[in-house]
């Protein structure tokens, strides 16, 4: 801060302007307020200044007050004082009053002007198409080391292929298909699906007929079983385990009934085979994550008291103070950094029994204070997208809101040229990911991760585990370590503008470390943070 | 242009300062705010008693300042006013004198806030846009309401001599 000369009067005004505006100003200060005023120029300007000051920070507060106000948010706690109304009522009384004025003269103007439509917002609208229609959702996994092979994972008509793992279909017909790897199937529509090779097994929820699984020795019709399938190089087989099923090649109709394994290769009865039924992948599942969280958990204990990591948030209800985010890196600062929860409910996490943030409104979000400067950084933070903003060409994921020319920005953008995250630290570099279609990101729990090392002038962005580099532009001029200190996470309100960045989704985990990770430790990270 | 368009074009663009005359010698701020729309509503009625080749900010400001004074004069005795008749006279004539000058130490209020340390950034945000309490926050910081009222003084002090220097460098 650079120096002027005080002297003894201005000090005592301060002192005084103080007092007027804590509303702390006896009669007594009040009289010497006047006097001072009145000795000179340079006292009246201090004054002035000061009363600018006072009215531009108080005008932040209201701007976000109003902000908050009217897009129906109102913190629980806190009641809306009488005197904030009547200005409110004033301040929307005056825009009336201005409106009508401006009406009779403006109004031939407007009615030339035609709304600007950009590409980027035909682009976002384009983008925001709905989807095709889905058949079916994938209704749990396990090790199959792919997104999209996840559960809640919705699946449109066409080829599917299982390398790893199991997954368990439900067809929105209600039949339910274990499918273990290797398999290769398509689906056909709700009620058939194509299977090239595999092994599956299949039960109606509902005790439904008529599902048929084509193959390419002949397909086989349900008639209310429960059955299996198995096609590889050695095999060509369907075992009925309850109801029966026929099989048919043109004119050649066979009925399988409960008990019986029947070669369609061979067209005979063969010994019965072993197949994985939905219930039995199910209790793998359950036992795998289970076997997972507490892997995960011990390794986040171990974070914790990691030096290198600055915050730590894992998203549980806190039952004391239920808006607060709890922050689990002990600080030897005052403030712990918890996050101050606005308007976002819990949901379920991505492991059974723990929890998320749901953000849905334009006005959800956390709010944080993250009082610390890096020099380097990783990012870490578990999140699911469930739709673009429709207001906004911009999702912003974890932004710092004002005033630090360093501050850190992580958004989703969408321009007329595709989609991409972008990590920003203004003054300091830019940084975009390779083009993300909305489809390879919505609906799913990703990882998102990024990193910096100003030193080494080295700036990565990662999705699960992978890098998604694309661009990156470091400034020319030394770089400055970044401050985030106010930031908010799956939203931005900007504190003068209504443009309004927000995110609907979930976030379950996220932490910020002081150094930034290699790519090996990245995918390590996402290994042990992964569910099974 | 037709006259009227033309006042009006005006006032859009100098309303904001005419409120931030208003606001600087005005201390409620619900008060402050009837004085705008009045001023606004008798700007109107006076629309056509302006010339488009005089300026117009002096002219806006005769009609603020006396809105002001009425207000004043009508609330002399009923009102805590903190300011006396004579002091609010030579305050609106340095507000008008250095207009822009108070314009341009405003502009540079944000730079400031980033100079500020950690601590004391987070004191101002505290005060202003969380609408915190000193009260709470002293509880809090295990420190006395007094002390951190000290620590607030301070920094408004910091910051306008920040805003000062900025202006004498520029």
């Amino acid at each position: 801060m650079n120096k002027i000369k005080l002297n003894k009067q201005s000090r005592r005004l301060f002192e005084l302007m103080h007092k007027v505006h804590e509303n702390d100003l006896s009669e007594t200060d009040q009289s010497e307020l006047n006097r001072i005023l009145k000795e000179s120029e340079e006292l009246r300007l201090i004054f002035l200044s000061m009363r600018d000051q006072h009215i531009s920070l108080d005008e932040r507060l209201r701007n976000r007050l109003i902000s908050d106000h009217a897009l129906g948010f109102q913190e629980t706690e806190k009641n809306e004082s009488e005197p904030e109304k009547k200005n409110q009522k004033i301040f929307f009384k005056f825009l009336i009053i201005l409106c009508l004025l401006s009406t009779g003269f403006l109004i031939g103007t407007f009615n030339k002007k035609e709304t600007p439509h950009s590409d980027e917002s035909y682009e976002l609208n384009t983008l925001l198409d709905p989807f095709e229609h889905h058949i079916a959702t994938i209704s749990s996994s396990i090790n199959t080391y792919n997104n999209r092979l996840k559960e809640g994972q919705d699946l449109k008509a066409g080829w599917l292929t299982v390398n790893k793992g199991k997954i368990i279909l439900q067809m929105s017909s209600g039949m339910e298909i274990s499918i273990q790897a290797p398999t290769k199937l398509k689906l056909i529509n709700s009620s058939s699906i194509q299977l090239d090779f595999g092994k599956i097994h299949l039960k109606s929820a509902f005790g439904r007929k008529g599902f048929s699984v084509d193959t390419k020795y002949g397909k086989l019709n349900d008639q209310g079983a429960e059955f299996g399938i198995h096609i590889d190089s050695s095999i060509a087989a369907s075992n009925c385990f309850t109801g029966e099923l026929a099989f048919i090649q043109d004119d050649f109709i066979q009925i399988i009934h409960a008990g019986q394994n029947y070669s369609l290769k061979d067209r005979q009865f063969i010994d019965k085979e072993m197949y994985e039924t939905a219930d039995k992948v199910r209790a793998q599942v359950k036992k795998a994550t289970a076997e997972k969280l507490a892997s995960w958990r011990q390794y986040l204990h171990k974070l914790k008291y990691d030096p290198s990591t600055a915050f730590l948030y894992q998203f549980s209800p806190n039952s004391a103070s239920p808006q607060e985010l709890i922050q689990e890196v002990h600080r030897s600062e005052l403030e712990p950094a918890h996050g101050k929860i606005i308007g976002a409910s819990w949901e379920q996490g991505r492991f059974p029994g723990t929890h998320s943030l749901k953000f849905d409104s334009p006005n959800d979000r956390v709010k944080f204070f993250l009082n610390e400067k890096f020099d380097a950084m990783t990012y870490h933070m578990w999140v699911k997208f469930d739709k673009l903003n429709e207001n906004n060409n911009h999702l912003g994921i974890f932004l710092s809101e004002k005033w630090h020319p360093h501050q850190i920005t992580l958004q989703y953008v969408s321009i007329a040229k595709g989609s991409f995250f972008k990590v920003h630290s203004k003054d300091n570099f830019g940084h975009s990911s390779t083009f993300l279609k909305p489809e390879q990101i919505l609906g799913k729990w990703l990882l998102i991760s990024f990193t910096f090392d100003l030193v080494n002038e080295q700036v990565h962005l990662y999705l699960n585990g992978k890098n998604i580099d694309k661009t990156l532009n470091i400034s020319s001029t030394p770089l400055q370590a970044p401050y985030i200190g106010w930031c908010d996470l799956m939203n931005w309100v900007p504190l003068n503008s209504q443009d309004i960045r927000n995110t609907p989704g979930q976030v379950d985990f996220l932490s910020i470390h002081r150094r930034a990770f290699s790519a090996k430790e990245i995918l390590e990270f996402y290994e042990k943070s992964r569910t099974p | 242009m037709h006259p009227s368009e033309e006042f009006m074009n005006y006032y859009i663009k100098y309303e904001p300062k005419i409120r931030s005359y208003i606001q600087r010698l005005v201390f409620d701020s619900t008060d402050a705010e009837d004085i705008m729309q009045s001023t606004a509503m008798l700007l109107w009625k006076k629309h056509d008693q302006f010339k488009a080749d005089q300026a117009f900010l002096p002219w806006a400001y005769k009609f603020a300042y006396n809105e002001i004074r009425n207000y004043y004069r009508k609330h002399e005795k009923s009102k805590k006013l903190l300011l006396d008749p004579d002091c609010i006279d030579q305050l609106a004539d340095t507000s008008l004198k250095n207009s822009s000058q108070l314009e341009e130490l405003k502009a540079s209020l944000d730079d400031c806030l980033y100079k500020l340390d950690n601590s004391d950034r987070r004191l101002i945000e505290y005060r202003y846009c969380e609408d915190g309490k000193i009260n709470d926050l002293a509880e809090k910081q295990k420190t006395t309401p007094n002390a951190l009222s000290k620590a607030l003084q301070k920094i408004r002090q910091k910051l306008h001599i920040c805003v000062r220097s900025n202006q004498e460098h520029s």
